[in-house]
């Protein structure tokens, strides 16, 4: 084998082993970001539970595609720090509406006023903050295990993950890249 | 020996009855001091899609009601029929806009200035008659109540903390820091140290009312305690739950009070205070006003057949009050009989 055939080999398997490495970096970093910073130690929910609420309207729902769950109370809008917390992250879902409109949905959590009432200040409060998911009015919070406030529901899977109002920003940034398909999340 | 015991179970006796007695008559004193009063207005009574969240209102020179509402993030304006002139802000973070919900907002006739807070921040906003933006005014801390004395001075009160700052913040016309002063006799916890203010333009005082403390106090504008009060058949501390401070680092908060003494404060052109009662009122939680002088003596209680969170009684409309209704959907006006 002539002197030049060796090296032209020897280049490429180093090339091919240098992609391959940063390959596994790459992998190892986005591992890193959805087992720290994403999953770790975030309680859980099995997506059967969410079948627990009461829904309180007959419309259908396809939750095959749905994967994210806003479960809002409003009582709990009066601690400030959560309310602009969850009208920022709503801002930045309404930007996505158009193409991610069937995968976000609101659940409201019945208050002790007439439906109608209830319906009427959900309608307006939406239309003010310019929220375009569709919602529907559930009970039973207190039945979902490990929600006692209102939460974000990342669903993954079979699982869904329960981030409570407020949400730190780095969580944030990560939920939306999850939501809107830009890192892939291996639970493994 | 036998006479003895006698006379000692019966002397027992009387004074257990003459306790007991005393325990049940507490709110008697209430009884003939009661004022009638009659609704004149009421805005958004059925509903009419024209509140949604009342954290805070005013009246102006002309007898229009400024109200803050902070489901929408918004000021809104009506006539003295209740008819809805005018909209002001939305969400943002524009000069005319608010970033918090707006959840105060206080009124000088003299400059034909509004002043507002948001719920949470240290920044005031101030704002023309016409609701155009004029300045913004730094607290040192997050602002929970504000008002204009006659001089055009604005007062704020913080939640207190006075190892990191003073609570009473008096700005001059221009805006600049005056003067500023921490309240007496402060528990240091600062849950039950909360306080709303309020100014009584006839004495010329500064009012404090705590909302979790069976506590008025009274004090000149240069911070100088003139009296404080309490009202008898009110307990003196609100009750509280233990407060958990998982965090590790140091906090003021130690216990986390469940019901409240007191709701709101205002005060009229007479130098009457209007105190709107909590959870421990006879007649039920918001449901009770109590006009007292500054001096604490209780004049009148006025019973209310709804639950209200916020009252004000207006400037040179002798006679009237403003109260919120309807979960802070609605604000009425009534004239009180007496």
């Amino acid at each position: 084998m002539e002197k030049n055939n060796v090296i032209k080999i020897i280049t490429i398997i180093i090339v091919i082993l240098s992609l391959v490495f940063v390959s596994y970096l790459s992998n190892k970093n986005i591992s890193n970001i959805s087992n720290k910073n994403f999953l770790y130690e975030k309680n859980i929910l099995d997506i059967n539970d969410i079948n627990k609420l009461s829904f309180l309207q007959q419309e259908l729902i396809d939750t095959r595609k749905i994967k994210l769950y806003i479960l809002i109370r409003f009582s709990d809008f009066n601690c400030s720090t959560c309310y602009i917390n969850f009208l920022n992250f709503s801002d930045s879902l309404n930007a996505h509406f158009s193409i991610y409109s069937e995968s976000i949905f609101f659940l409201i959590e019945r208050d002790n006023r007439d439906l109608f009432v209830q319906k009427k200040f959900i309608d307006h409060w939406k239309k003010r903050q310019k929220i375009k998911f569709k919602h529907i009015f559930v009970q039973g919070f207190n039945k979902l295990p490990n929600v006692n406030k209102s939460s974000l529901l990342v669903r993954e899977k079979n699982i869904i993950h329960i981030f409570p109002l407020p949400i730190p920003e780095y969580e944030y940034s990560t939920i939306l890249k999850f939501i809107f398909d830009k890192i892939t999340i291996n639970i493994n | 020996m036998f006479k003895l015991i006698l006379i000692l179970s019966a002397f027992i006796f009387i004074s257990c009855g003459e306790n007991k007695s005393k325990k049940v008559n507490n709110f008697d004193i209430l009884t003939d001091k009661q004022l009638l009063i009659k609704r004149e207005m009421m805005i958004n009574s059925e509903n009419d899609s024209l509140l949604y969240g009342i954290s805070g209102f005013t009246t102006s020179m002309d007898g229009n009601i400024v109200v803050c509402d902070d489901v929408d993030f918004d000021i809104k304006k009506f006539d003295i029929m209740g008819k809805l002139i005018n909209v002001y802000g939305s969400r943002g973070r524009g000069p005319n806009e608010f970033t918090l919900p707006p959840c105060q907002i206080a009124y000088n006739e003299k400059r034909n200035l509004y002043a507002v807070i948001e719920r949470t921040s240290h920044v005031i906003k101030l704002f023309n008659g016409r609701f155009d933006f004029v300045k913004q005014i730094l607290n040192a801390a997050p602002v929970s109540d504000i008002v204009f004395d006659d001089e055009s001075n604005l007062i704020t009160v913080t939640p207190p903390a006075p190892q990191f700052f003073k609570t009473i913040n008096i700005f001059d016309r221009e805006g600049n820091l005056k003067s500023s002063f921490n309240p007496s006799n402060l528990t240091g916890e600062m849950l039950f140290d909360m306080c709303y203010l309020n100014y009584n333009s006839c004495k010329k005082k500064i009012i404090l009312m705590y909302l979790f403390r069976n506590l008025i106090q009274v004090y000149d504008l240069n911070g100088k305690l003139n009296n404080e009060f309490s009202l008898p058949f009110l307990p003196l501390k609100a009750e509280s739950e233990k407060f958990n401070n998982n965090s590790g680092l140091p906090t003021p908060v130690k216990g986390i009070p469940i019901k409240h003494i007191f709701w709101d404060i205002s005060s009229d052109d007479q130098g009457h205070l209007y105190i709107l009662s909590g959870n421990y009122a006879k007649n039920g939680n918001k449901k009770e006003i109590y006009v007292t002088s500054t001096e604490g003596k209780l004049l009148r209680v006025i019973n209310l057949d709804f639950e209200s969170k916020f009252i004000y009684v207006p400037p040179k409309q002798h006679g009237y009050f403003y109260a919120t209704s309807n979960k802070e959907t609605a604000v009425g006006k009534y004239r009180m009989i007496w």
